[in-house]
């Protein structure tokens, strides 16, 4: 290095620019400062919310170390261009674009080893010094993508056994990266087009691998939001230690945050789980703040949905699908026990029993779903699915190798990988305020990617004929989904106005469900599913079981007729087993018919055939968020 | 392997200003800010401890305890001395590593040049024309629509519909007919996009060019057929530069970026004879 070539000086003064950056918190590239306008004026918001805005609070791009590590090269920008439904050219170089722009997307990288991953792609001396960092290196800049995902599975395990080197965990490299993503969502938030939100995931992997993963999610915008570094799980892995680093933002900042965790199903037994972090007794206070910062969980995504395990709701002939359910992230396996602290609809019906004991419900969740890719793609269709990782993008044989927890117990293979999921919002505008807003009092549902649009209110007072008005009969006469209603008047029950309209382009509906979950008098948990409306003139047998709706898919072209099923399902519904005395939580459910599901679609696309154990059909669905009766 | 930049092309670029701010800043940090550039010892100065606890402070909005600042500092002296282990060991060089990072900070400077200075108003103006359907706003319709779900009608859709128009050409109100839906019957100024996300695609491809002021049908979507007036559209049309400024100069700028890339490396590899000897199908070009 004795002559001073241009490539040279260029090493040298990026090394000087990165480290100012540690104390001064310049970009690392700021000659030209991007001129960024600002947005156009907010449009007025609606008196109530009259559309329904859909979105993914869980995307990652190449920026975030797993995903750059496993060969993804995507950047934020690319992102949003493909959210908001522009071509972009995927990680393996194929030109990818969604069918449907979405309305509204949260870029969520991993604040752990943010902008550390640029770093080892490129071969910073300080990173590879480390010897696990120069074999990611290695990995990442070979075309060997066996190697690359190995190389993924032993970050992963690296981090959730807190052994990452500490290169990866010095937050010099953090701030270049926190201030590029926000300047990003700047230049693409488009507010009443196109709204882009600020967030980022903190990655709790306790004691190896148990999925405690939270995303925080901005109201604001970059004049808050780049006054705080995102919390990383170097500095703590509590959650009640997120909460306070949350209310010390709102506090300085003036801003709003929300976070929303996710995968249950790999906690091994963990999310929901009876004590604090620490293991001491859960309190009042906890509950409370648990409920303030967190009104939303994430119930499907690729990883396999967190909502129901068939073991937990042996009478509900619905409740298996998508399960991811043999381990934690790492594979590590599961103990009989654990599924009970790991499911939303369960942790539902605890919610009830905590509060009964502390005063407050520390599981008040609302629905979530969205994506928690890692190519920087947002894809919840199955006829246009891009995967979880660059290594599982549409390829003939991404079906076949261990994605999670290679070569353990719980390992998960690329044909488990869901095509799940995305949000819909009913908010007020199309605009962060809104939208988070809306997230806020859990005006939300989940879907696996169909865009249904679903109503649900309760109410005291609604009489017949309400359904025929229902949205304005809903707000003004009850509470939407996400509400409370409080006890109920003498000698009256809750009654639900219940909507579901198939999407658009999609597949018709085959029933509408209500799950209800409540606390006895002897103090246990109870679930019940109620058909509350379906397609057809079936009728339910003695045993009140509906008969199942048919199948039109046809698996030799992974295609299905709307022959069955109804375009949209609409009533009334009141509980009959109503207990005034009793704390009691309804959501609602919306099966559609029989679909292909992905793996069926590749199999047409590339003349393959796969195992007879691979899923080929499913039936999509919604999950709205709860209303909560409490007589107290 | 030495590389054959072409220096000469390089010094007539904005690139070098670059560089030479670069080398500046270089120097500079240099003088005011090097804690530790001599042999064995790490020396932790004002300036070290000072940057550690601005980092403490910008994630949790307090000062570092004097407990977690000293555990700040031991964690830095550690990082000071791996790393300059790690290069004793000879970690940096010839290794592919090195490559890669000087291929990114490449990219990332002729990025930042393709970025420089803004976009007049005549180039803005000359984009948004070349790129006008990038741009152009879409059409925005008012319409009355009525839905028949043929679930729900079975062998009488026919009928059903042919009595409903009859109706409504009569005057009766869109809502008297059918059989009521969750989809308004009335659709106050929607653009066409918005008609898509809510109707799908078939049936604002239907009204897109559908005549104004007359009950049509039947029109189909996806939820069955429907029968339309339009009783407003407002054509599409290319907005002025001011009233998509912000939106142009994002996408000029992202073309500028890419095209950057693209040409700096074409030429770059003109200058360059590559050789490919390997007879692996990989190898093909």
């Amino acid at each position: 290095m004795q002559t001073l070539r241009p490539s040279v000086l260029i090493i040298a003064m990026m090394g000087a620019m990165a480290l100012s950056a540690c104390s001064k918190q310049e970009p690392a590239v700021a000659t030209n400062p991007p001129v960024v306008q600002a947005a156009p004026p907010a449009p007025a918001a609606a008196q109530y919310p009259e559309n329904v805005y859909w979105g993914d609070t869980h995307v990652h791009t190449g920026w975030s170390a797993d995903a750059g590590l496993d060969g993804a090269v995507t950047s934020p920008e690319d992102a949003f261009r493909f959210a908001r439904g522009d071509e972009v050219k995927s990680n393996t170089g194929q030109m990818a674009k969604l069918k449907r722009p979405l309305d509204w997307m949260v870029i969520t990288d991993h604040s752990d080893g943010m902008g550390t991953i640029n770093e080892i792609r490129a071969g910073n001396p300080e990173m590879i010094a480390d010897p696990f960092l120069k074999r990611m290196y290695e990995a990442m800049s070979g075309t060997d993508e066996a190697k690359s995902a190995a190389a993924t599975l032993e970050l992963i395990n690296l981090q959730s056994n807190g052994k990452l080197p500490k290169q990866v965990m010095d937050p010099k490299w953090m701030v270049t990266a926190w201030e590029k993503t926000i300047q990003i969502a700047e230049k693409y938030n488009n507010p009443g087009k196109f709204s882009a939100l600020i967030g980022y995931e903190w990655t709790v992997n306790a004691g190896g691998g148990d999925n405690l993963h939270r995303n925080v999610i901005y109201r604001d915008g970059a004049d808050k939001a780049g006054q705080e570094l995102p919390l990383t799980t170097f500095q703590t892995m509590d959650p009640e230690k997120l909460w306070e680093w949350m209310e010390k933002y709102e506090a300085k900042t003036g801003g709003r945050l929300l976070a929303i965790p996710h995968n249950g199903n790999l906690s091994n037994g963990r999310m929901f789980e009876e004590t604090t972090f620490t293991g001491g007794p859960l309190s009042r206070g906890y509950a409370e703040a648990r409920q303030k910062w967190e009104p939303l969980f994430e119930v499907t995504q690729i990883k396999g949905q967190s909502e129901s395990q068939p073991s937990l709701s042996p009478e509900d002939e619905f409740a298996s699908w998508d399960l991811w359910d043999r381990g934690n992230l790492n594979g590590n396996a599961k103990t009989p026990g654990m599924y009970r602290t790991e499911y939303w609809r369960e942790a539902l019906k605890s919610g009830l029993r905590l509060e009964a004991a502390l005063g407050a419900n520390p599981f008040k969740y609302g629905a979530n779903g969205a994506t928690d890719t890692h190519t920087g793609l947002s894809t919840a269709d199955d006829d246009n699915f891009w995967g979880k990782f660059k290594t599982v993008e549409p390829s003939p044989t991404r079906w076949k190798p261990e994605i999670v927890g290679a070569g353990k117990p719980g390992a998960m293979y690329g044909w488990e990988q869901a095509a799940a999921g995305w949000m819909g919002v009913w908010a007020t505008a199309n605009t962060r305020e809104a939208l988070w807003d809306a997230m806020k009092r859990k005006e939300t549902y989940a879907t696996t990617g169909p865009r249904m649009k679903v109503r649900f209110f309760g109410g005291f007072d609604f009489v017949d004929g309400d359904a025929a008005d229902l949205v304005k009969a809903g707000y003004t006469k009850g509470v939407p989904m996400g509400g409370d209603l409080k006890i109920a008047p003498a000698g009256k029950g809750p009654v639900f106005l219940i909507a579901a309209l198939k999407d658009p382009e999609g597949a018709n509906l085959d029933r509408v469900q209500i799950i209800k979950g409540w606390l006895g008098t002897d103090g246990q948990t109870q679930e019940k599913i109620y058909d509350v409306k379906w397609a057809g003139d079936r009728q339910p047998d003695a045993n009140g079981k509906l008969p199942p709706v048919g199948n039109t898919v046809d698996l030799k072209t992974a295609t299905y007729v709307n022959s069955i099923g109804a375009t949209e399902l609409v009533t009334s519904w009141t509980d009959p087993d109503f207990d005034s005395t009793l704390e009691a939580v309804y959501y609602v459910r919306v099966l559609e018919i029989p679909t292909p599901r992905w793996t069926a679609y590749d199999a047409v696309r590339y003349k393959i055939s796969m195992p007879k154990n691979v899923a080929m059909i499913h039936q999509e669905r919604a999950f709205t968020s709860p209303i909560w009766y409490a007589p107290n | 392997m030495e590389p054959n930049l072409r220096i000469n092309s390089l010094l007539k670029e904005p690139l070098l200003h670059f560089l030479l701010i670069g080398a500046g800043l270089f120097l500079l940090y240099g003088e005011v800010a090097d804690p530790s550039a001599d042999g064995n010892r790490v020396t932790v100065n004002r300036t070290v401890i000072s940057a550690l606890a601005t980092q403490f402070q910008a994630t949790w909005s307090r000062s570092p305890t004097p407990a977690e600042l000293n555990g700040l500092i031991d964690s830095y002296v550690r990082d000071e001395i791996l790393f300059r282990e790690g290069v004793a060991l000879g970690l940096f060089k010839d290794d592919p590593v090195i490559k890669r990072r000087v291929r990114q900070k490449l990219e990332v400077l002729i990025e930042e040049e393709g970025r420089s200075g803004a976009a007049s108003d005549a180039e803005l103006t000359d984009y948004l024309n070349k790129n006008a359907a990038k741009f152009r706003m879409p059409p925005v319709l008012s319409f009355e629509q009525v839905l028949f779900d043929p679930a729900n009608y079975g062998e009488t859709l026919e009928s059903a519909v042919t009595a409903s128009m009859a109706a409504l050409n009569s005057g009766a109100a869109p809502e008297s007919q059918g059989k009521g839906s969750m989809l308004p019957s009335r659709v106050e100024e929607l653009p066409l996009d918005l008609v898509v996300r809510d109707f799908g695609d078939e049936f604002a491809k239907a009204l897109e060019s559908a005549p104004v002021g007359r009950w049509i049908g039947p029109v189909r979507s996806g939820f069955g057929v429907h029968l339309v007036r339009i009783s407003g559209r407002k054509p599409g049309y290319l907005p002025a530069l001011d009233a998509a400024r912000r939106d142009v100069t994002r996408e000029w700028e992202n073309d500028k970026r890419e095209a950057a890339l693209a040409n700096n490396y074409a030429r770059l590899l003109e200058e360059y004879d590559v050789v490919i000897e390997a007879e692996s199908p990989a190898a093909a070009r």
